[in-house]
């Protein structure tokens, strides 16, 4: 469990866990050790012998987890794709160049909700992952993984989230799809979905996050259509190419079952308008 | 969790059941190993105040009788029972020996599951029963080879029907190796898949009634919570001191801390213990052993948001005595101190034991049961 947890904490006595070293070894190695952290427990106050702290794991301590909830109480931030991808900054940086706009923008996006459906695969397999059989080019059949379909829907903000979308859905070609436009009256199709109760999995997509009014508008919306019953089920994950640092900030605090994707946080304060509005640049309407 | 599942090893007198009844059991302390000839003596003794030579001297019915009383004794068990057996005796009114007395009864053929026979070859046979009359272990009939091979043929055979009639297995093997190899094969294996699928199940039954909650810490209990092994601790009140460490000797059999490994284990506790003993030394080693103080401040602390669950492949019953005595409210959805407890250990208790693949299956059972839920895991092995 230590491995497939958000974080594992290993514990470490003042005995020095002999059967740990192999485990640790293997810990410090692996990609995922940016999830683990060590931790002393004793009865003594006294600090542990630093000797005994292994190289290349954090340090934990149960008095900062406590500070931790009391400041963020569910303890996700913003994954911020930029800061450990090369390709997410690679991508990142196409989507600011001034020299691409319309359809070569749209393609540009539609790559990121592509390579922001990968990472949010990896982050979620039990919710998003299913096995399934396929005809194999040797004459058999296999069992091999897909994405879910029938509890997923994806759900654009429109205008800026649609190019994105369109890579989305390409990951996960059977999901539903409901494009969702604020002057929008009519959510029928939207409540029918939702209460049909079979998704368990809602992706909300758009191109910037600001202030995060839009997104916090829809998704106080679209907690309130869940049907009490799957609410404890249901998972929002948002996905953005950029979201401003302020957002980034308080978002996961204040909806603390949501998952918060961005391909680069961003800590420039100034608002696109007009020639330089991400929604004008894409369909060309400065 | 597992079927109770008897298993009985037949042959002739010097045919080898009992050495290699004797060497199974000094393999697999989990299993409850039974000379069958021992079983009617204890019913003898309390039926009839007499021994086991003097089992030939009471008639027939009172034979059936006591034969069916010892199979109710052997019935009961929640684990694997391996009992020897005889199916037939050679009729010495007779004096060339060629007819048989058939013992097996319908109780018998309701009551095993599986039947072993240990077809030794007949020169073996007679150099082993010659063997134990000079040493004068046991009075044994003066046999020919042939007459032993012709008996040992009728014991196949009655047995073959007797099983096909009752719906039991009937497999004959060489020697002990053979014997080791079918009971892993036809018996253990099954047992041990459908045992997997079953406590699986379960896990996911309990999982689903845990609460709601933004972050769940799963805290291992042994080496994490205290800094006690409590399952040695509990075995230590069991088995005398300086005695083979039964819990260690089944892990060190497998290379990793397999499924199989645990549930034997869950086996042994149902092997040793009487169910009220097994409370009441659990209550005794839960009094001697102490939670860390940092652990019993930090989750007396945690805000409402916050759940923690204690997932441990250790003894339930200590850990549920343990964490009340500290002032743990166990299974409560809210308040300070509460604490749900995913444990099980015992095959005859408990609807589901934990491997690391359960442990496992707590996080993803979680991830699905609550959207956006973060899960800390914190414990003091890789097999956490």
């Amino acid at each position: 469990m230590l491995e497939s947890a958000d974080r594992g904490y290993i514990v470490l006595d003042d005995r020095c866990n002999r059967s740990m070293k192999p485990f640790l070894r293997a810990a410090v190695a692996s990609s995922s050790n940016h999830r683990l952290h060590q931790l002393c427990v004793s009865d003594t106050p006294e600090p542990i012998d630093s000797g005994a702290w292994h190289d290349g794991i954090q340090v934990a301590c149960l008095e900062n987890l406590l500070h931790e909830f009391e400041n963020n109480g569910a303890l996700h931030t913003v994954e911020d794709c930029s800061r450990t991808s090369a390709a997410a900054a690679v991508l990142a940086t196409q989507t600011r160049r001034s020299d691409l706009t319309g359809p070569a923008l749209q393609a540009i996006h539609c790559d990121v909700g592509r390579f922001l459906s990968d990472r949010l695969l990896d982050a979620f397999p039990v919710r998003l992952v299913q096995q399934s059989d396929f005809s194999h080019v040797q004459g058999t059949t296999f069992a091999g993984e897909t994405t879910r379909g029938a509890s997923v829907l994806i759900v654009p903000l429109m205008r800026g989230g649609e190019p994105m979308s369109r890579g989305v859905h390409e990951r996960f070609p059977t999901a539903s799809m409901f494009h969702w436009d604020d002057d929008q009256g009519d959510l029928s199709v939207l409540e029918r979905l939702l209460t049909a109760g079979t998704v368990t999995d809602v992706i909300l997509v758009d191109s910037v996050i600001n202030e995060g009014r839009s997104m916090r508008r829809v998704l106080n919306r679209m907690q309130g259509l869940v049907p009490s019953a799957l609410r404890e089920r249901t998972c929002f994950h948002v996905l953005t190419a950029v979201m401003q640092q302020q957002a980034a900030a308080s978002l996961p605090f204040e909806y603390p079952r949501a998952r918060f994707l961005t391909l680069r946080v961003s800590d420039n304060k100034y608002k696109g308008k007009g020639g330089t509005d991400t929604g004008n640049r894409l369909f060309g309407t400065c | 969790m597992i079927r109770p599942t008897v298993v009985g090893v037949y042959s002739v007198s010097g045919a080898g059941k009992s050495h290699a009844l004797s060497e199974l059991s000094r393999l697999h302390p989990e299993w409850r190993c039974l000379e069958g000839s021992e079983v009617i003596e204890e019913v003898l003794l309390d039926q009839h105040g007499r021994s086991f030579d003097q089992f030939r001297l009471i008639d027939e019915e009172a034979k059936d009788s006591v034969r069916t009383a010892a199979i109710q004794k052997i019935k009961g068990f929640r684990g694997l029972t391996l009992v020897t057996g005889h199916c037939s005796f050679p009729d010495v009114s007779d004096a060339d020996v060629t007819s048989f007395k058939d013992v097996f009864t319908s109780g018998d053929g309701e009551t095993y599951d599986f039947i072993f026979y240990l077809d030794t070859a007949s020169d073996v046979v007679f150099q082993q029963r010659n063997g134990d009359s000079i040493s004068s272990k046991r009075a044994r009939l003066n046999l020919s080879e042939d007459v032993l091979e012709q008996w040992m043929q009728h014991e196949k055979t009655t047995l073959k029907q007797q099983c096909d009639q009752h719906g039991i297995r009937f497999e004959t093997v060489k020697n002990l190796e053979q014997l080791t190899n079918s009971l892993d094969e036809l018996v253990i294996q099954p047992l041990v898949d459908a045992a997997k699928k079953q406590s699986k199940e379960a896990l996911r039954e309990a999982i689903q009634t845990l609460p709601s909650a933004d972050v769940y810490l799963l805290l291992d209990g042994d080496r994490t919570l205290c800094a006690d092994d409590t399952g040695k601790l509990f075995f230590d009140h069991v088995f005398e001191a300086n005695s083979v460490d039964r819990q260690k000797q089944i892990f060190q059999r497998y290379k990793d801390y397999t499924f199989q490994a645990f549930l034997e284990v869950a086996m042994l506790y149902e092997r040793v213990v009487e169910d009220a003993d097994y409370n009441l030394l659990s209550e005794k080693t839960a009094s001697a052993v102490s939670i860390y103080c940092q652990w019993t401040d930090f989750l007396g602390r945690l805000p409402e948001n916050v759940h923690p669950i204690l997932v441990s492949s250790g003894n339930r019953e200590i850990w549920e005595t343990l964490l009340k005595l500290q002032g743990f409210s166990v299974d409560a959805e809210t308040g300070i101190r509460r604490m749900s407890l995913l444990a099980g250990n015992h095959i005859g208790l408990h609807p589901y034991i934990l491997d690391s693949q359960g442990k496992g299956l707590v996080v993803s059972e979680l991830r699905r049961k609550v959207g956006g839920c973060m899960i800390l895991a914190f414990g003091d092995s890789g097999t956490c």
